[in-house]
């Protein structure tokens, strides 16, 4: 079944669409549902329609906020920190193997064989 | 389990955080020096890491082989600094590190450091003099009392917390972390509390093993009845004759 895609939608609607919106747009696409894509951000789904169509009658400003810290800040989720921010766990990679704590070597433990490692050892 | 929401509802990690917290917001007039204590396996660790992770502190579990050069060696490497040759220079290094990177120090096990003596603990109270940031000792029950033996030490203190008994609520919490795929009814989580004495390590070889009778009997629910012929956690085994 072939459907237009959010995004391409977005941009039609917007002329060219801003990136939180395509953002919103590409969770849409993602999960195919805008439904669920407004569950995630914290907005009700009429709302993350009308964004889309670009006819939202409320503060574009209050919803771009919800919209950037739910889907586009750069998160991974670490199986021994929970959630950090991508450029630590990058930095947690780089370290060398550590005997300071049980927790820094459960850390190095995970790193070894975790898939966002980009130096792993296939 | 990673380090994030949910053990953040443990009795102990609130414990923590809060005390944590308070130093944080230590006036400048006073050392911001915190002593959190309990019996083993109440749970101090993971609620020393849930606020390392949380608060980006340098966190070291002091080892029963280290001394006090080791123990600066390792501090050190884990801020990322070569570690100069004496422990003199260290000290003087890893003061500068700390003072600049405003980073607080868990230092865990700390028991080893005060059975080293005044000397060694005294080391430790010039790192956190001059640096001023938030530190954190954490140590068996008797920590306390071994600490008060020196007056200089025992006044810098700014909050002694203890470690409580895990409650029947953080029983539950710990089966939602550890058995997230059972539903373990609440009389079973209750017993299982009883029996641990409090003790958060028991728990978790409790809800272990009742993990291990669910999948063998494919249960996704467990009951009070299910568990009447299990023990929670072999005690040391009786000594065998032949």
């Amino acid at each position: 079944m072939s459907r237009t895609s959010t995004v391409e939608t977005a941009n039609e609607a917007w002329g060219a669409a801003p990136d939180w919106v395509l953002a919103l747009a590409q969770t849409c696409d993602e999960l195919e549902s805008q439904h669920q894509t407004a569950k995630r951000v914290g907005i009700s789904a009429t709302a993350v329609n009308q964004i889309l169509k670009d006819k939202y009658p409320g503060n574009l400003g209050n919803v771009e906020k919800k919209v950037r810290a739910a889907l586009m800040t750069d998160k991974v989720s670490c199986p021994v920190l929970g959630e950090i921010g991508s450029s630590q766990c990058l930095e947690n990679q780089g370290k060398p193997f550590s005997a300071a704590s049980s927790l820094k070597v459960q850390l190095w433990k995970a790193c070894q064989q975790c898939e966002q490692n980009l130096n792993r050892k296939e | 389990m990673a380090l994030d929401a949910q053990p953040a509802l443990l009795t102990n990690v609130t414990l923590f955080t809060e005390l944590m917290n308070r130093l944080l917001n230590t006036p400048d007039h006073l050392t911001p020096l915190g002593v959190f204590y309990g019996f083993s396996g109440f749970g101090k660790t993971i609620s020393a890491t849930f606020a390392a992770n949380r608060h980006g502190a340098l966190y070291l579990e002091v080892g029963a082989s280290w001394t006090v050069k080791k123990f600066c060696q390792m501090a050190l490497k884990e801020l990322g600094v070569v570690p100069a040759k004496t422990v003199t220079d260290m000290v003087e290094q890893l003061i500068e590190t700390l003072a600049i990177e405003t980073r607080p120090l868990i230092i865990d096990e700390f028991d080893h450091i005060a059975r080293m003596g005044e000397k060694s603990v005294n080391i430790i109270r010039e790192i956190l003099d001059k640096a001023q940031i938030p530190v954190i000792l954490i140590g068996e029950e008797y920590l306390p009392s071994s600490l008060k033996r020196w007056e200089r030490f025992d006044n810098r203190v700014r909050s002694w917390v203890a470690a409580q008994p895990a409650s029947v609520s953080d029983a539950k919490r710990l089966a939602k972390m550890y058995a997230p795929e059972l539903t373990i009814a609440d009389p079973v989580m209750e017993d299982m509390a009883t029996q641990a004495n409090g003790i958060v390590r028991r728990i978790c070889h409790g809800i272990e093993t009742v993990r291990e009778a669910a999948s063998l009997k494919g249960l996704s629910e467990v009951e009070l009845k299910d568990v009447a012929d299990i023990t929670y956690w072999q005690t040391r085994p009786a000594a065998r004759k032949h």
